[in-house]
């Protein structure tokens, strides 16, 4: 009997081990600093995942004997792994986990490269790409590539989608992201961004196909802390000073507020800069199932910008010159302003309805106004029935104050004048802001110069629902809508007279007194400051966005299905009537409406864990942004027709390489568009008389090729030294010869060189096989990091640009170019040199060497003092991120006649690139 | 701490406005009323024609020469280009010169009425295209004074004056007047210019040309209009009245001109003055002269009145000559349409005439009442009064155009009247020459 019964417990027993052999793994987690509990980390093994209770304590159940690797993860926290063999119930007892010092490089650049919309030259904002990655890839893009104005995939902002706590935070008119929105949050912003590149899955939206950055700025996912840092710099601002909290309150509230401030004068001379940001949210946690949480954002600006300037203006004044700026009373002042102050109100609420389903819900206000600043020289006023005045171009380098000028006549050259503009130039070149007040205050009935601001006067409703629902573990689906309405009004505000008492609002450019009034419901008008002149006019606009998204992941294998559909609409309301088109400017336009799908679909192949292979591939129709459909804006309501979706068609494929040191892939893509409408405007100097205007310039059937190439590869040589780097080798192209119609000015003049209504189609500019103008097109980049374990670490990395080309001129390469005035060909034409004189010019390759180092202290339990310093471009080199050819030498004559001067009068026009620049801040954490 | 924390966030939020700055107006630039006018524009004139190659050239190894003036000219319709005419007196000036700048908008740092000085040393002063100039001596001519140096040659002072324009009339035109600025009343546009604009005509190349005549003397003169200018598109008013403005001359030198400033020194608000009946030869066709209802008719010769143009003319005028006809007797007439004069009151007959080679040719001015319009019986059959006009004489020059006076043609009003002009010569050198008449015209007078 006693020999049954144990032999039933020994079976028993055996059974339990036979049937159950199930262990458990338990431990607590804590960290290493101050060995507090860490709670809510994640712990993974296989597919396995628990998150940590408030104590820090886990317990990993139903685990068969065996070889576990637990990965643990936390957000502030260095990710760890521990290998382990499962023979039994184990307690790890407790786990320590490293918090992360903040990686300062983070901080540093991203919004402060700012770059000068001009209306010139109109250049897209970079920081395109905000990075807090350990991506290699992204890092180099955003932060080693974009002094130069890299474009990824050569794809402009427009095609970059930026989330803002939910939103879509796009400029709804020209569909880019204002970067300077959120300029002076970096602490906030760096620990919250993700983003997906390329052709890849989002699950928030269906994103650009450039790459969709989400920024979720979320007060219970914020680091507890209180951080004071202050910064020195010589690149866009002198000095900032940041202060931010994030704590959490009783009764499951949390809250997190920033307050930073930035001035100074940047790298460029003249470029001052004051700004202020503003950030306050708060987060209340209803239960494990649902939070909401408010933020308000408000990052007020102004800064000076600078002005591309030819080689020769160049060669005389070195790259920190501007010419935009002059003392005013010993201070700096600069007539190109940048500013804007865009307060922004975001409510979001977060509902788990389900173990399988979760619905975010944004919603979200903003209003304010951004705009730049001009000087006007034209000020006029009415003699009967003419307009008279006006004054000389007050800019230092207007082409007739240069040496250039005074030696365009082979036979006759007016040496004493050149050497007398060259050094003016070169010991003063600045704007004489006295002289223009004295000009001013010796007119008696109207003022010739004057300051006023163009402005975006702006307010909107947007918001988003994204409701995620997983049909399994292997199976998810992501519905998401995103909406905007609203207004942006547009006007010119008079902002000082300059000593002046009136300022008329005339267009100086037409032919009669009638067409001259800018709005003919208040004609001859006295423009006082403060007032709003020349013209006014808003555009409302409506765009709502839906897609589905259906994501497959199994063992191996995943794949994503992505649909969307867009509704854009925008109508233009006049509030002037405009002289020049009395019947179509004024009230209500019609209301212009597209509907653009997409379709994106993806998958990845694990071949092996070592071996993964990626497919994309994206069908696009996108709606033109407003601007580029009103050719004349500010004159009338007309639009530019036919109205055509934009088409791309795009796809990637990518091989990765992954080891537990070394990391690679090579990624090459290729897309495809067509009928794409592209608008430019720039101020025209002189193709009537010496006057200034406004040309704008419509490309429209208009093909583009992108193929290239991206790679990076990471190797971890030690625990504390890692070398990286990065290679885009790429191909953007013209692939057709768009159609070119230029619009200006109506009036008798331009009436008589063929102009209909200020409008005239030039007929096929000829740029298929040009290269377009998005920077260096072959971007290589090595680097290497050191982190010493003592929080310390230093990191150099070497790149290399080439392949970056010039922005063509359009009308250069129309039949134009090589008709005389009668229509006929030049007689002296010669194809061999036509061909060299529209050769489009390739700027330099060059060097840029970056450096950054940081160290950090731990004062006391839970304090740190941090300290970082960049220095960038170590090597002080001289490069061109930028240029445009001039528009003035329009036909082969003329432009053979500039090429063959010395010193050309019309030269292009660059942008360069900033020397050696630093960025320093240091910082306490507690 | 949390405390803390939020003080510290008050402190900086008050900092953390930003507002776009403010600057101070600068203070008027102070003019330098340092400067002493020591020399004049007589003595450059007096400089130029002393010196061998006719150009007065002002050196900095010389005392240093100020002359003082009053800007008159303005840039700011655009009729002016890089140029400043200044006169030495806000009112009843004597002498005035223009100044060469390379430099537009002059407007803006130069009103008009302003006093300037201007230093000479460095610069060069000639006649160029006949009017007296001042600018930087280069090449043998003098070019603007370069836009970088202005300020070294030319001050502003604080005088400023309203200019006074000196009314005067066409016949008192000389080199003196160039530069100054003047007024002439009573003045319209030529008849033949109805719809035209200023200077916006398909035919007006650099500047347009339209004349002006006066109503008295009939005389006119050119106004001239840069195509560059505002006002350029709009229609010559058709009304008369008074006109300011520069007199200079033109690009080629070949005639005395007109330049305004503003459209508003055009003070055209009275009626014109176009007289009963006027023939000035403008509307004609350069050769011989041909027009409805008037007769040129060759009695003895070949040759004719023929309309003629150079610079002595009064624009298109009419001229007879037997120089080089070959043939032993001229007599040539010039007979006006039939004009019948009842309606007026005290109807009065003018014209002007010039002689070039003066000699025993002769030039006859009659009137008729019954000529029946038959060139055959102009020379007999027809009752021909001598109306003993002033003529120009071989005594006079040959660029003077003599005023006939007015002759009363009160006894003739009954019935319609025509006057004939004629001619006497031969090929013969000593009466082949030329007699030129121009402004033929009946006008009322009291």
């Amino acid at each position: 009997m006693k020999r049954a019964y144990f032999l039933v417990s020994l079976f028993l027993f055996c059974s339990t081990f036979l049937f159950s052999q199930q262990y458990k793994i338990i431990g607590r987690v804590i960290s290493a600093e101050d060995k507090s509990p860490i709670k809510e980390a994640l712990i993974r093994v296989n597919e396995k995942e628990v998150v940590t209770q408030e104590d820090g304590s886990f317990t990993i159940s139903s685990l068969s004997k065996g070889t576990y690797i637990l990965e643990f993860k936390k957000e502030g926290y260095i990710t760890k792994e521990l290998t382990l063999s499962l023979t039994e119930d184990t307690d790890i007892g407790s786990w320590e986990m490293l918090a992360t010092r903040e990686n300062a490089t983070l901080s540093v650049f991203t919004i402060d490269l700012e770059i000068d919309q001009d209306e010139d030259w109109d250049r897209d904002q970079i920081g395109g790409i905000l990075s807090s990655q350990k991506d290699v890839f992204l890092n180099a893009l955003s932060f080693q590539f974009s002094p130069t104005f890299f474009k990824a995939r050569g794809l402009d902002s427009k095609y970059i989608s930026v989330l803002f706590n939910g939103v879509l935070i796009n400029n709804p008119l020209t569909g880019r992201a204002q970067w300077n929105s959120w300029g002076g949050l970096n602490d906030f912003i760096n620990p919250s961004t993700s983003i997906s590149f390329g052709l890849k899955e989002n699950e928030k939206i269906y994103g650009g196909l450039a790459s969709t950055t989400n920024i979720m700025i979320r007060p219970s996912l914020l680091r507890k802390q209180t951080k004071i840092s202050q910064s020195f710099s010589n690149s866009s601002y002198t000095y900032a000073s940041m202060i931010s909290h994030s704590s959490t309150l009783k009764n499951n509230w949390d809250i997190a507020f920033l307050v930073s401030k930035r001035g100074g004068e940047g790298y460029v001379q003249g470029t001052i800069y004051d700004a202020a940001s503003f950030f306050f949210a708060v987060e209340k946690n209803w239960n494990s199932k649902a939070s909401s949480w408010v933020s308000i954002f408000y990052t007020p600006f102004w800064r000076g910008k600078n002005a591309p300037i030819t080689q020769e203006v160049f060669s005389i004044k070195g790259k920190r010159y501007n010419p935009y700026w002059g003392f005013q009373g010993g201070k700096i002042r600069n007539e190109r302003l940048s500013f804007s102050s865009l307060p922004t109100l975001v409510f979001n609420h977060e509902q788990r309805i389900n173990s399988k389903s979760v619905l975010s819900v944004a919603l979200s206000f903003q209003q304010g106004k951004s705009g730049n600043s001009r000087l006007n020289f034209n000020g006029s006023k009415r003699e009967e029935m003419s307009i008279i005045g006006g004054g000389d171009n007050p800019s230092p380098i207007y082409y007739q104050k240069l040496p250039s000028y005074f030696l365009r006549d082979n036979t006759n050259l007016d040496y004493k004048n050149a050497y007398l503009a060259e050094k003016i130039l070169r010991t003063d070149g600045q704007i004489n802001w006295n002289a223009l007040y004295n000009t001013n205050s010796s007119q008696e009935d109207y003022t010739v110069y004057a300051m006023y601001n163009d402005v975006d006067d702006s307010q909107r409703i947007l918001g988003s629902v994204n409701y995620e629902y997983l049909f399994s573990p292997s199976l998810q689906l992501n519905v998401n809508t995103h909406f905007t309405i609203g207004k942006n009004e547009y006007f010119a505000e008079m902002s000082d007279l300059l000593g002046g008492k009136n300022f008329w609002d005339y267009n100086i450019y037409a032919s009669s007194i009638e067409e001259s009034q800018n709005n003919l419901m208040r004609p001859d008008n006295a423009v006082q400051e403060n007032e709003k002149f020349q013209y006014h006019y808003a555009i409302n606009h409506e765009s709502l966005k839906a897609n589905a998204m259906l994501l497959y992941k199994k063992n191996t294998f995943s794949s994503f299905i992505y649909l969307n559909t867009n509704y854009t609409s925008y109508l233009r309301e006049g509030f002037f009537q405009n002289g020049n088109f009395p019947d179509t400017s004024f009230g209500k336009g019609q209301k212009l409406e597209f509907l653009s799908p997409q379709l994106r679909a993806g998958m990845t192949y694990l071949i092996t864990p070592k071996h993964h292979v990626s497919v994309n591939g994206d069908y696009s129709l996108l709606p033109p942004s407003a601007r580029d459909i009103y050719p004349n804006v500010r004159e009338n309501n007309q639009p530019f027709y036919p109205l055509k979706n934009e088409q791309t068609y795009s796809f990637s494929l990518e091989y990765k390489f992954l080891l537990d040191t070394f990391q690679a892939f090579i990624r090459p893509y290729f897309s495809f568009q067509k009928d794409i409408t592209e608008l430019s405007f720039y101020f025209a100097d002189g193709i009537q008389g010496e006057n200034a205007f406004f040309v704008q310039e419509i490309l429209s059937d208009m093909k583009k090729e992108h193929i290239g190439m991206e790679s990076s590869i990471q190797f971890q040589v030690t625990p504390e030294f890692k070398l990286t780097g990065v290679a885009t080798i790429s191909r953007h192209s013209f692939a057709n010869n768009p159609m070119l119609t230029l619009v200006t000015e109506n009036n008798r003049e331009t009436t008589e060189i063929g102009f209909v209504n200020g409008q005239k189609n030039f007929g096929s500019t000829f740029l298929k096989g040009y290269r377009l103008p998005t920077g260096p097109q072959q971007a290589y980049s090595l680097g290497m990091e050191y982190r010493d374990p003592a929080y310390w670490w230093l990191s150099i990395v070497g790149n290399y640009f080439r392949n970056s080309y010039i922005d063509v001129n359009p009308l250069l390469r129309t039949t134009n170019f090589y008709k005389d005035s009668n229509g006929f060909p030049f007689v002296e034409y010669d194809e061999e040199i036509a061909k060299s004189l529209l050769a489009q010019e390739a700027f330099r390759p060059y060097f840029l060497i970056n450096l950054t180092c940081g160290k950090s202290w731990l004062l006391k339990r839970g304090t740190y003092l941090g300290f970082f310093l960049s220095v960038q471009n170590v090597l002080d080199e001289t490069y061109k991120t930028g240029g445009f050819e001039q528009g003035r030498n329009a036909n082969y004559h003329t432009l053979k006649e500039d090429r063959a001067r010395a010193l050309p009068l019309f030269g292009s026009k660059y942008w360069w690139g900033r020397g050696t620049t630093f960025f320093s801040k240091i910082s306490l954490s507690f | 701490m949390k405390r803390n924390n939020f003080i510290l966030v008050f402190f900086i939020l008050l900092m953390g406005c930003i507002a776009v700055p403010e600057y101070e107006t600068p203070p008027i630039e102070r003019r330098e009323d340092y400067i002493v006018e020591n020399t004049n524009i007589e003595a450059i004139i007096s400089r130029i024609n002393a010196s061998e190659k006719k150009v007065a050239l002002f050196t900095d190894t010389e005392a240093t020469l100020w002359i003082g003036g009053y800007i008159v000219s303005n840039d700011e319709s655009g009729n002016f280009y890089k140029e400043m005419y200044i006169q030495d007196n806000f009112e009843n000036p004597k002498k005035a010169i223009k100044i060469l700048v390379d430099k537009t908008n002059l407007h803006t740092t130069y009103p008009t009425g302003n006093k300037i000085y201007i230093k000479l040393n460095g610069l060069g002063a000639m006649f160029k295209n006949g009017v007296l100039t001042l600018g930087e001596y280069i090449g043998e001519d003098l070019k603007g004074i370069s836009s970088f140096l202005i300020q070294e040659y030319i001050v502003r002072s604080a005088e400023q004056k309203t200019i006074t324009p000196q009314p005067i009339s066409l016949g008192d035109i000389d080199s003196t007047t160039i530069g100054k600025f003047v007024k002439i009343p009573n003045i319209h546009f030529s008849s033949d210019l109805s719809n035209k604009t200023f200077a916006g005509e398909q035919f007006d190349d650099f500047d347009g040309e339209r004349r002006l005549v006066e109503c008295e003397s009939r005389r006119s003169i050119l106004l001239s209009t840069s195509t560059f200018s505002r006002f350029k598109s709009l229609i010559l008013p058709l009304s008369g009245g008074e006109i300011s403005g520069i007199i200079t001359r033109d690009f080629f030198n070949e005639k005395y001109i007109l330049k305004i400033n503003k459209i508003t020194d055009l003070h055209f608000d009275s009626e014109r003055c176009d007289p009963f009946f006027e023939e000035n030869f403008e509307s004609s066709l350069l050769g011989s002269f041909e027009k409805e209802k008037w007769t040129n008719y060759a009695q003895y010769g070949t040759k004719k009145w023929e309309v003629y143009t150079d610079e002595d003319a009064l624009g298109k005028s009419l001229r007879m000559s037997a120089y080089k006809s070959g043939e032993t007797q001229n007599v040539t007439w010039l007979i006006t349409p039939e004009i019948d004069i009842s309606t007026l009151t005290n109807p009065y007959f003018s014209f002007r005439s010039s002689v070039s080679f003066g000699d025993d040719s002769q030039l006859e001015v009659y009137i008729s009442t019954n000529w029946n319009g038959n060139e055959n019986t102009i020379s007999g059959g027809t009752q021909w009064v001598d109306l003993n006009p002033t003529l120009a004489s071989k005594s006079n020059n040959s660029n003077e155009w003599i005023d006939a006076g007015f002759i009363s043609l009160s006894n003739y009003k009954t019935t319609p009247i025509r006057v004939a002009f004629k001619y006497t010569g031969s090929a013969v050198t000593t009466s082949d020459g030329t007699f030129e008449i121009d402004d033929i015209r009946i006008v009322e007078k009291n």
